[in-house]
């Protein structure tokens, strides 16, 4: 298996990297507010542009928080720098899901006795299942701890299985112009309309992933030793690992369901952390998190400032950032025949 | 002297495959060093990994007079540390952070990081010899130095039994001497250390006991002298031993630490 060795170099110094943390935020909230179709000069419309900027700038900032703390609990389940819920696939499997729970509700549910079940609960609870699912299977054929690369194209090839199987329900959909819509906007991601009740949904997984990472953060230095190092200094590797498995999808799930399929915030977060907050898990996990709710607000903000007839899916936007750094990464661990 | 671990009727294998060990009876005492000694491939480090608990076995493993199996976890890391040969860490965490570790399975609230447990971390880097490294990052270090911080983080765990698999093939020779003569020292402060050592003079100067092993099997165990008598090594490693005109090192007197 691969190693986390993305800086050799120890933190330059948390207390910085929480400062510029803090100016990149506030910046990127600051932006979000001010940057948008209509005019904020209009005081009668002052009030309510800005509450719904407030919302997506809010969205955006749990669906990145939420992908920059599954990144972390991914790198350290599988001890592999380039590993990232969209790398290895749990992302697609997640918005899979996520499409599945659209068409069900669209469809198949009105025609049953239970329409009674929240259709706001069905879409999470899809992207959830999706994205166990996507795990689960990822590990059901990479248990002989196959190498790094094995473990990538294993990723990739689940990526592109989630990928096909969602655009065969997306062609289906389209029969219902509204479904339609609804699973393409879905499936390219984006917070545009995005409020309080996505934040609300999605903050519990937030919460609930947080307080279980910073409750496993020993543990997961430790797994960084591998598993009999692990165990022989008393760590209970399987429960350990079921549980962050457990974490990284339901964070995954929040922030598919809130923010679409959204790439690479997981992979790019946590090594742009690392330089300032090393790589003990007890810093690492609440960086990344601000550092992924930050990476997304921006990415929102840029959607929006660049000009096109429409506004530009927010996973174009991360997927132009995170295509270069990852190759960046590959490039690299190959020179250190980390991959071979 | 006490028996720390009491290893009876012990197979073990890996997978499905074939056993590695066939019925291994072993002891270790407190207080003392006991040399696990063969050939590559004999079962020196699975034996080692039974008894912590990383591989299957049948048979019985006691610990303190326990059954291992009915310890838990947490309890068997306080009570066995174990020294690998290489970690798998690759990740640049540092000295100190890594000793740390030793204190997880600590009982107590608040348990890993309480005064007592820096000091506990500190004092196992100065017996290991790991201070002058404590601020660097781990995979920065050499072979030989990852080794003594394997030690640290062992002794940092507090336990009354050491199991240590080949803890001087990445040293020089003055580090090795070093190397063997806390492991003396340790087993002296009533620990029990258990050490795979290839080096058969090694295994006479720091050893009290020995168990050579052969395809899975205890074949000879004894006090080290009898263990690494000119027979059983013939028998075992195919070998003749020459006993006159060999090459020996001792440390210096007036020198303690091995970077002295």
């Amino acid at each position: 298996m691969s190693e986390l060795r993305s800086s050799p170099s120890e933190p330059v110094s948390h207390w910085r990297g929480w400062v510029v943390l803090a100016v990149v935020a506030v910046i990127g909230l600051l932006l979000s507010l001010a940057i948008g179709a209509g005019g904020l000069s209009d005081s009668s419309m002052l009030s309510t542009f800005l509450r719904l900027r407030a919302g997506r700038a809010a969205t955006s900032f749990v669906a990145g928080a939420a992908l920059g703390l599954a990144g972390v609990l991914t790198q350290g389940l599988f001890r592999n720098p380039l590993a990232s819920p969209s790398v290895l696939g749990t992302t697609a499997g997640a918005s899979l899901g996520g499409v599945v729970a659209l068409v069900v509700g669209a469809t198949w549910l009105p025609a049953t006795s239970l329409t009674w079940l929240p259709r706001d609960l069905l879409l999470p609870v899809g992207c959830l299942v999706g994205a166990l699912v996507a795990l689960l299977v990822l590990l059901a054929v990479t248990r002989r701890n196959v190498g790094p690369v094995a473990l990538l194209l294993t990723g990739f090839i689940l990526s592109s299985l989630f990928l096909s199987a969602g655009s065969l329900l997306l062609s289906v959909a389209q029969d219902t112009w509204q479904l339609g819509r609804a699973v393409v906007a879905f499936t390219l991601g984006g917070v545009d309309g995005k409020g309080v009740r996505h934040v609300a949904l999605a903050l519990p997984f937030l919460v609930g992933g947080l307080v279980a990472a910073v409750g496993w953060r020993r543990h997961l230095d430790l797994l960084l030793s591998g598993d009999d190092e692990a165990r022989s200094l008393g760590v209970r590797v399987e429960v350990v690992r079921g549980w962050v498995i457990v974490w990284i999808a339901s964070l995954t799930a929040a922030a598919v369901s809130a923010g679409g399929s959204v790439s690479f915030v997981g992979l790019v977060v946590p090594h742009a952390m690392r330089p300032y907050f090393g790589h003990g898990h007890a810093r690492l996990i609440p960086a990344s998190l601000v550092g992924g709710g930050a990476f997304l607000m921006w990415a929102d903000v840029i959607a929006r400032a660049i000009p096109t007839r429409g506004e530009l899916p927010l996973g174009v936007v991360t997927g132009f950032i995170g295509a270069p750094v990852f190759l960046a990464l590959l490039l690299r661990d190959s020179k250190r025949e980390v991959l071979a | 002297m006490t028996a720390s671990i009491r290893v009876s009727g012990l197979s073990a294998r890996y997978g499905r495959g074939q056993n590695v060990l066939h019925d291994v009876e072993f002891e270790a005492r407190t207080g003392a060093v006991t040399a696990l000694l063969g050939p590559n491939g004999s079962g020196k480090s699975t034996l080692l990994r039974a008894v912590c608990g990383l591989v299957p076995y049948t048979g019985e493993v006691h610990v303190d007079g326990e059954p291992a199996r009915s310890l838990s976890r947490t309890e068997l890391a306080r009570r066995v540390a174990f020294v690998p040969q290489n970690s798998q860490l690759q990740t640049p965490l540092l000295v100190k952070d890594v000793v740390q570790q030793g204190r997880f399975a600590a009982k107590g609230r608040g348990a890993g990081r309480r005064r007592s447990d820096a000091e506990r971390v500190e004092r196992a880097m100065e017996l290991a010899a790991a201070t002058p490294f404590r601020d660097r990052p781990f995979t920065a270090l050499s072979g030989g130095e990852r080794q003594r911080v394997l030690l640290a983080r062992a002794l940092a765990t507090g336990a009354s039994t050491l199991l240590l698999d080949e803890p001087t093939s990445a040293q020089d020779v003055r580090h090795g001497l070093w190397m063997g003569g806390t492991l003396r020292s340790l087993a002296a402060s009533g620990v029990a250390v258990v050490v795979v050592l290839h080096d058969i003079r090694e295994v006479r100067t720091f050893a009290d006991h020995a168990f050579l092993l052969s395809e899975g099997c205890v074949v000879r165990s004894g006090t080290s002298l009898d263990v690494t008598a000119a027979a059983p090594i013939r028998d075992v490693f195919a070998v003749e031993v020459v006993e006159n005109g060999s090459l020996g090192f001792t440390l210096p007197e007036a020198r303690t630490g091995p970077g002295a």
